[in-house]
């Protein structure tokens, strides 16, 4: 069953601390993956690194402050920022998270959790619905990792993820290292969380490494991804094939080598299940 | 339970409550607990991620005044900042933006002399990092202006220029204590990709001051002639604008051959 969404391959995430490589065209990969707010900017260095990225591989649009589970009237600023952006980049896709960040037009700047009753289903529903009017497409949405949940959810996270996708058409950037990290905190399976994944609506998959504080597990991308987080992507890649993957490292950010060597792990892993996949059809 | 609205106001105003203000019980109760962790603890683990994120982005675009500063107490006058000031843009790009301001109104004890013009001129750093991208006005199109256009030439900054009065020479920042106090202008602009800064003397502020409002090169010439010869003004002038061609801090002449 196909997303609607290209098969891009596996990518990196595109940071700061690897910009002199892209604009001397050592930075190779499948695709990047950029942090929109990062390039809603005029000028300067980050747009041009991020048309010299363009130039050299397909790139996505990926938002943290869309906040669509905010009970803030979405912001026309923003959202024509964003037009604007993808019509310079013309990205493969624009995604962002299934969460809420901002309040009284105040930002957290982090992805909170939202409660998983219908007020808040039917609210984010609306609210997809008018971003992806306005931005003329789809888009994918992002589930988070989280660290506490509400008395007051009628509903699992799953459920909850797989029902907007389904009312707003959308779809689903799985980000497996979040299952795996609010799988330990809230002490559920994550093999439930991606049977529950309708196949037709899974367009990406994000990997990034997080780290154990003791009573629980916090998504600080600073790190490889972990092997728990890797054996779930190889189930992921089984359960949802020819999704592209995309390696996010975001603190302590290491040299390009390293994380390219994380997107050809999750590559040679998509190549065995894609050729199991062949032989068994 | 709940409604949103109420959910979110309430976890917002939790995780940007003063230090050692007790967490909101009701919110507390609506959140889930277990043996692992409690619900405040579930709770405070996002209010140490908005003010780490928040003081780390501060302290990225303002790293001398962090260094000024010293941790804690760069840590405890970012705390009051986002207390007064919370982010209000979707980019954490402009949550430096009334930093420099509320770092001046505090009072004389609470930062060295000086900080705060610090950190006025790290803001302009960030400003002109991502300001429109110019062509620069080059030598070669400098000289193609015919002489007798000279008089009436407008030239323009470009937008990735600041012009900043300071109290101290910012600039030149001990690595330990504070600067002797000296009334200083600098220029700040981004060359390429690079942000550069320069202090100007007296002749250079007052000739880019008049460039900055749109005089043209003759009406320069006569605000240069009051505090040089008249006959030197012309020269100084034609001299200053050949340096700021070299930084690249004139944008390209619209029109010129």
């Amino acid at each position: 069953m196909s997303s609607g969404f290209p098969y891009l391959g596996c990518g990196i995430g595109l940071r700061r601390e690897h910009f002199a490589e892209v604009l001397d065209g050592r930075a190779r990969t499948d695709w990047f993956e950029v942090v929109s707010e990062n390039f809603m900017v005029p000028g300067g260095r980050p747009l041009a690194v991020l048309e010299r990225a363009r130039a050299s591989a397909p790139v996505v649009l990926h938002g943290v402050s869309l906040s669509l589970g905010s009970v803030d009237p979405l912001s026309g600023a923003y959202l024509d920022a964003l037009a604007a952006l993808a019509a310079r980049v013309e990205p493969a896709w624009l995604s962002d998270h299934l969460c809420w960040g901002s309040v009284g037009r105040r930002y957290a700047h982090d992805l909170l959790p939202l409660p998983y009753t219908e007020e808040a289903l039917a609210h984010v529903v609306r609210r997809i619905d008018a971003v992806q009017a306005r931005l003329g497409r789809r888009i994918l949405i992002e589930n988070v990792s989280s660290y506490l949940t509400y008395a007051h959810s009628t509903i699992s996270e799953w459920e909850f993820l797989a029902e907007t996708a389904r009312r707003a058409d959308c779809g689903i950037l799985l980000d497996v290292n979040n299952v795996y990290v609010s799988a330990t905190n809230h002490r559920f399976d994550p093999r439930v969380y991606l049977a529950a994944m309708p196949a037709d609506r899974v367009g990406q998959f994000h990997l990034a490494g997080h780290s154990d504080r003791g009573t629980h597990l916090l998504d600080t991308h600073d790190a490889p991804v972990s092997p728990a987080v890797w054996a779930l992507y190889r189930e992921a890649a089984v359960a949802f094939p020819g999704v592209s993957t995309l390696v996010e490292w975001d603190e302590r950010v290491p040299a390009l080598d390293v994380l390219l060597a994380e997107a050809a792990r999750a590559r040679a892993i998509a190549g065995e299940i894609g050729a199991a996949h062949a032989r068994s059809a | 339970m709940p409604d949103l609205r109420e959910l979110e106001e309430r976890f917002f105003a939790a995780l940007t409550r003063a230090h050692g203000t007790p967490l909101d019980a009701g919110l507390v109760a609506w959140v889930r607990g277990d043996g692992a962790l409690g619900a405040a603890e579930r709770v405070e683990i996002y209010g140490r991620m908005y003010c780490g994120r928040l003081i780390a982005a501060l302290a990225e675009d303002f790293p001398q005044v962090a260094t000024a500063l010293g941790p804690a107490r760069f840590d405890a006058v970012a705390h009051r900042y986002l207390a007064r000031h919370p982010s209000t843009h979707p980019s954490l790009r402009h949550a430096g933006g009334a930093f420099p301001v509320f770092l001046a109104e505090l009072p004389a004890d609470a930062v060295p002399p000086g900080v705060a013009d610090l950190a006025r001129l790290e803001w302009a750093r960030v400003a002109v990092f991502d300001a429109p991208d110019e062509r620069p006005l080059t030598l070669a199109r400098l000289r193609a202006q015919p002489a007798e256009r000279w008089p009436d030439l407008r030239l323009r900054p470009i937008a990735a220029l600041r012009v900043l009065e300071a109290g101290y020479p910012v600039h030149a920042w001990p690595e330990e204590g504070t600067p002797a106090r000296a009334a200083t202008v600098l220029r700040v602009w981004r060359k390429g990709f690079v942000a550069y800064t320069a202090a100007m003397d007296a002749l250079e502020a007052t000739a880019l001051g008049s460039v900055r409002a749109g005089c043209s090169f003759a009406a320069t010439c006569e605000a240069l002639a009051r505090l040089v010869p008249a006959e030197r003004a012309a020269a100084d002038a034609a001299g200053l604008v050949l340096r700021w061609v070299e930084d690249e801090l004139l944008a390209e002449i619209e029109g010129a051959g």
